[in-house]
Protein backbone atom coordinates (compact mmCIF):
# COMPACT_ATOMS: atom_id res chain seq x y z
CA UNK A 1 0.00 0.00 0.00
CA UNK A 2 0.94 3.56 -0.73
CA UNK A 3 1.82 6.14 2.06
CA UNK A 4 -0.60 9.17 2.16
CA UNK A 5 2.38 11.13 0.88
CA UNK A 6 3.11 9.09 -2.00
CA UNK A 7 -1.03 8.99 -3.02
CA UNK A 8 -2.14 10.66 -6.24
CA UNK A 9 -5.09 12.98 -5.12
CA UNK A 10 -8.58 12.27 -6.71
CA UNK A 11 -9.65 14.49 -9.47
CA UNK A 12 -13.53 14.79 -9.46
CA UNK A 13 -14.26 15.58 -13.55
CA UNK A 14 -18.05 15.37 -12.85
CA UNK A 15 -19.47 18.70 -11.90
CA UNK A 16 -22.77 17.16 -10.19
CA UNK A 17 -20.18 14.84 -7.92
CA UNK A 18 -18.38 17.55 -6.94
CA UNK A 19 -21.15 19.56 -6.14
CA UNK A 20 -22.28 16.36 -4.12
CA UNK A 21 -18.73 16.42 -2.25
CA UNK A 22 -19.00 20.09 -1.41
CA UNK A 23 -22.49 19.52 0.24
CA UNK A 24 -21.56 16.32 2.11
CA UNK A 25 -18.32 18.14 3.88
CA UNK A 26 -20.47 21.07 5.10
CA UNK A 27 -21.14 18.98 8.32
CA UNK A 28 -17.11 18.64 8.66
CA UNK A 29 -16.44 15.49 7.81
CA UNK A 30 -13.51 15.47 4.94
CA UNK A 31 -13.51 14.85 1.45
CA UNK A 32 -11.61 11.56 2.24
CA UNK A 33 -14.50 10.34 4.58
CA UNK A 34 -17.08 11.25 2.24
CA UNK A 35 -15.36 9.18 -0.80
CA UNK A 36 -14.00 6.07 2.08
CA UNK A 37 -17.89 5.84 3.31
CA UNK A 38 -19.62 5.87 -0.10
CA UNK A 39 -17.13 3.12 -1.60
CA UNK A 40 -18.14 1.03 1.79
CA UNK A 41 -21.55 1.47 0.98
CA UNK A 42 -21.43 0.06 -2.57
CA UNK A 43 -21.42 -3.81 -2.52
CA UNK A 44 -18.45 -5.55 -4.06
CA UNK A 45 -18.53 -7.60 -7.09
CA UNK A 46 -18.89 -11.78 -6.86
CA UNK A 47 -15.35 -12.92 -7.17
CA UNK A 48 -14.30 -14.58 -10.05
CA UNK A 49 -14.52 -18.28 -8.85
CA UNK A 50 -11.50 -19.91 -9.44
CA UNK A 51 -10.50 -21.35 -12.66
CA UNK A 52 -9.44 -24.83 -11.36
CA UNK A 53 -12.43 -24.97 -9.77
CA UNK A 54 -14.91 -23.89 -12.56
CA UNK A 55 -13.15 -26.33 -14.91
CA UNK A 56 -13.59 -29.36 -12.11
CA UNK A 57 -17.53 -28.02 -11.93
CA UNK A 58 -17.61 -28.46 -15.95
CA UNK A 59 -16.43 -31.69 -15.77
CA UNK A 60 -18.47 -33.47 -13.28
CA UNK A 61 -21.40 -31.78 -14.73
CA UNK A 62 -20.64 -33.47 -17.98
CA UNK A 63 -19.55 -36.98 -16.32
CA UNK A 64 -22.64 -36.89 -14.62
CA UNK A 65 -24.72 -37.33 -17.67
CA UNK A 66 -23.25 -40.18 -18.74
CA UNK A 67 -24.90 -43.90 -17.65
CA UNK A 68 -22.22 -45.57 -16.15
CA UNK A 69 -24.30 -48.76 -15.99
CA UNK A 70 -24.00 -48.90 -19.77
CA UNK A 71 -20.06 -48.65 -19.99
CA UNK A 72 -18.02 -51.46 -19.83
CA UNK A 73 -14.99 -51.17 -17.68
CA UNK A 74 -11.25 -51.19 -19.28
CA UNK A 75 -10.86 -54.80 -18.77
CA UNK A 76 -13.82 -55.78 -20.66
CA UNK A 77 -13.33 -53.89 -23.01
CA UNK A 78 -9.84 -54.72 -24.17
CA UNK A 79 -10.71 -58.26 -24.00
CA UNK A 80 -13.80 -57.58 -26.33
CA UNK A 81 -11.88 -55.67 -28.37
CA UNK A 82 -8.07 -56.61 -28.40
CA UNK A 83 -6.94 -59.94 -29.34
CA UNK A 84 -4.44 -62.58 -27.11
CA UNK A 85 -1.58 -59.83 -28.81
CA UNK A 86 -3.33 -57.27 -28.44
CA UNK A 87 -4.22 -56.33 -31.58
CA UNK A 88 -7.99 -55.47 -32.72
CA UNK A 89 -9.74 -58.50 -33.08
CA UNK B 1 -4.78 -24.31 -17.84
CA UNK B 2 -1.30 -24.76 -16.50
CA UNK B 3 2.00 -25.07 -18.79
CA UNK B 4 3.84 -27.94 -19.74
CA UNK B 5 5.80 -28.00 -15.96
CA UNK B 6 1.95 -29.62 -15.16
CA UNK B 7 1.47 -31.33 -18.56
CA UNK B 8 -0.15 -34.99 -19.06
CA UNK B 9 -0.64 -37.49 -21.32
CA UNK B 10 -4.03 -39.04 -20.76
CA UNK B 11 -5.01 -42.62 -21.10
CA UNK B 12 -8.31 -43.89 -22.43
CA UNK B 13 -8.66 -45.79 -18.92
CA UNK B 14 -8.39 -42.67 -17.14
CA UNK B 15 -11.55 -41.36 -19.15
CA UNK B 16 -13.38 -44.31 -18.73
CA UNK B 17 -12.43 -44.45 -15.22
CA UNK B 18 -14.31 -40.98 -14.35
CA UNK B 19 -17.63 -42.14 -16.59
CA UNK B 20 -17.63 -45.47 -15.04
CA UNK B 21 -17.35 -44.07 -11.62
CA UNK B 22 -14.89 -46.55 -10.56
CA UNK B 23 -13.17 -45.93 -7.34
CA UNK B 24 -10.11 -43.52 -7.36
CA UNK B 25 -12.14 -41.02 -9.60
CA UNK B 26 -11.30 -37.97 -8.09
CA UNK B 27 -7.73 -37.77 -8.21
CA UNK B 28 -8.58 -38.12 -11.92
CA UNK B 29 -10.96 -35.97 -11.97
CA UNK B 30 -8.41 -32.86 -10.21
CA UNK B 31 -5.43 -34.04 -12.01
CA UNK B 32 -7.52 -33.21 -15.48
CA UNK B 33 -8.73 -29.77 -13.66
CA UNK B 34 -5.42 -28.87 -12.56
CA UNK B 35 -2.96 -30.01 -15.26
CA UNK B 36 -2.21 -29.25 -19.15
CA UNK B 37 -4.07 -31.77 -20.89
CA UNK B 38 -2.48 -34.03 -23.66
CA UNK B 39 -5.09 -36.42 -25.57
CA UNK B 40 -3.31 -38.71 -28.07
CA UNK B 41 -5.67 -38.70 -31.12
CA UNK B 42 -5.86 -42.14 -31.26
CA UNK B 43 -7.07 -42.11 -27.38
CA UNK B 44 -10.57 -40.16 -28.68
CA UNK B 45 -11.12 -43.11 -31.23
CA UNK B 46 -11.02 -45.67 -28.38
CA UNK B 47 -12.95 -43.34 -25.81
CA UNK B 48 -15.40 -43.46 -27.86
CA UNK B 49 -15.76 -46.94 -28.79
CA UNK B 50 -16.25 -47.93 -24.83
CA UNK B 51 -18.96 -45.15 -24.32
CA UNK B 52 -20.70 -46.31 -27.90
CA UNK B 53 -19.74 -50.34 -26.48
CA UNK B 54 -23.48 -50.89 -25.95
CA UNK B 55 -24.85 -48.79 -28.49
CA UNK B 56 -28.09 -47.31 -28.10
CA UNK B 57 -27.56 -44.90 -25.44
CA UNK B 58 -26.48 -40.90 -24.80
CA UNK B 59 -23.34 -42.16 -24.42
CA UNK B 60 -21.20 -41.25 -27.25
CA UNK B 61 -22.47 -38.36 -27.45
CA UNK B 62 -21.62 -36.87 -23.83
CA UNK B 63 -18.53 -38.19 -24.61
CA UNK B 64 -17.93 -36.12 -27.69
CA UNK B 65 -18.95 -33.38 -25.16
CA UNK B 66 -16.49 -33.69 -22.66
CA UNK B 67 -13.83 -34.14 -25.56
CA UNK B 68 -14.92 -30.66 -26.60
CA UNK B 69 -14.79 -29.06 -22.92
CA UNK B 70 -11.85 -30.31 -22.12
CA UNK B 71 -10.13 -28.86 -25.29
CA UNK B 72 -12.20 -25.66 -24.98
CA UNK B 73 -10.77 -25.40 -21.52
CA UNK B 74 -6.87 -26.28 -23.28
CA UNK B 75 -6.30 -29.40 -23.93
CA UNK B 76 -4.77 -30.54 -26.99
CA UNK B 77 -4.86 -33.55 -29.28
CA UNK B 78 -1.73 -34.88 -29.98
CA UNK B 79 -1.43 -36.56 -33.70
CA UNK B 80 -0.16 -40.28 -33.84
CA UNK B 81 2.24 -39.21 -36.54
CA UNK B 82 5.39 -41.25 -38.00
CA UNK B 83 7.39 -40.43 -34.82
CA UNK B 84 4.91 -41.92 -32.39
CA UNK B 85 4.63 -45.21 -34.77
CA UNK B 86 8.20 -45.52 -34.47
CA UNK B 87 8.51 -45.28 -31.03
CA UNK B 88 5.81 -47.90 -30.69
CA UNK B 89 7.14 -50.18 -32.86
CA UNK B 90 10.39 -50.51 -30.58
CA UNK B 91 7.62 -50.79 -27.46
CA UNK B 92 6.40 -53.54 -28.78
CA UNK B 93 9.32 -55.42 -28.58
CA UNK B 94 9.92 -54.94 -24.65
CA UNK B 95 5.94 -54.12 -23.53
CA UNK B 96 3.53 -55.28 -26.33
CA UNK B 97 1.76 -58.54 -25.78
CA UNK B 98 2.58 -60.63 -28.37
CA UNK B 99 6.02 -60.56 -28.07
CA UNK B 100 6.10 -63.65 -26.09
CA UNK B 101 8.15 -61.96 -23.07
CA UNK B 102 4.83 -60.75 -21.03
CA UNK B 103 4.28 -58.09 -22.36
CA UNK B 104 0.93 -56.31 -21.32
CA UNK B 105 0.30 -53.22 -23.44
CA UNK B 106 -2.22 -53.49 -26.89
CA UNK B 107 -1.68 -52.02 -30.05
CA UNK B 108 -3.95 -48.85 -28.29
CA UNK B 109 -1.58 -48.95 -25.43
CA UNK B 110 1.78 -48.77 -27.24
CA UNK B 111 0.27 -45.87 -29.22
CA UNK B 112 -0.39 -43.77 -25.98
CA UNK B 113 3.13 -44.87 -24.53
CA UNK B 114 5.16 -43.85 -27.25
CA UNK B 115 3.42 -40.46 -27.12
CA UNK B 116 4.08 -39.84 -23.59
CA UNK B 117 7.55 -41.57 -24.27
CA UNK B 118 8.13 -38.62 -27.23
CA UNK B 119 6.61 -35.82 -24.89
CA UNK B 120 8.52 -37.53 -21.85
CA UNK B 121 5.18 -36.86 -20.31
CA UNK B 122 3.71 -38.79 -17.41
CA UNK B 123 0.56 -41.10 -18.33
CA UNK B 124 -2.69 -40.48 -16.32
CA UNK B 125 -4.06 -43.79 -16.69
CA UNK B 126 -5.81 -46.89 -14.66
CA UNK B 127 -4.23 -50.19 -14.18
CA UNK B 128 -1.59 -52.34 -13.67
CA UNK B 129 -0.25 -51.90 -17.88
CA UNK B 130 1.58 -49.01 -17.99
CA UNK B 131 3.18 -49.19 -14.66
CA UNK B 132 4.76 -52.34 -15.77
CA UNK B 133 6.75 -50.45 -17.95
CA UNK B 134 9.12 -47.68 -17.99
CA UNK B 135 6.77 -45.11 -18.42
CA UNK B 136 6.60 -42.17 -16.03
CA UNK B 137 3.21 -42.89 -14.19
CA UNK B 138 1.14 -39.62 -13.44
CA UNK B 139 0.91 -39.99 -9.13
CA UNK B 140 -3.05 -39.27 -9.25
CA UNK B 141 -2.92 -42.56 -11.77
CA UNK B 142 -4.82 -45.75 -9.98
CA UNK B 143 -2.49 -48.60 -10.15
CA UNK B 144 -4.97 -51.60 -10.12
Amino acid sequence: MQTRRSQQPITIRSDRAAARLKLLTRDGRSQAQIIEEALEAVPLPAPEPDDRQRRLAALKAIVARFDPTTIPSMAEFDAREYDERGNPR
Amino acid sequence: MSEDGNAVVVDTSALVALVARERGSDPIFNALAESAIWLPAPVLLEFHLVTAATGNSPNPAVAAALMARLIADGARVRAFDGDCAAAAATASAFYGKGNGLGGLLNILDLMVYATAKIMGLPILCTGKDFAATDAIIHPASRRD
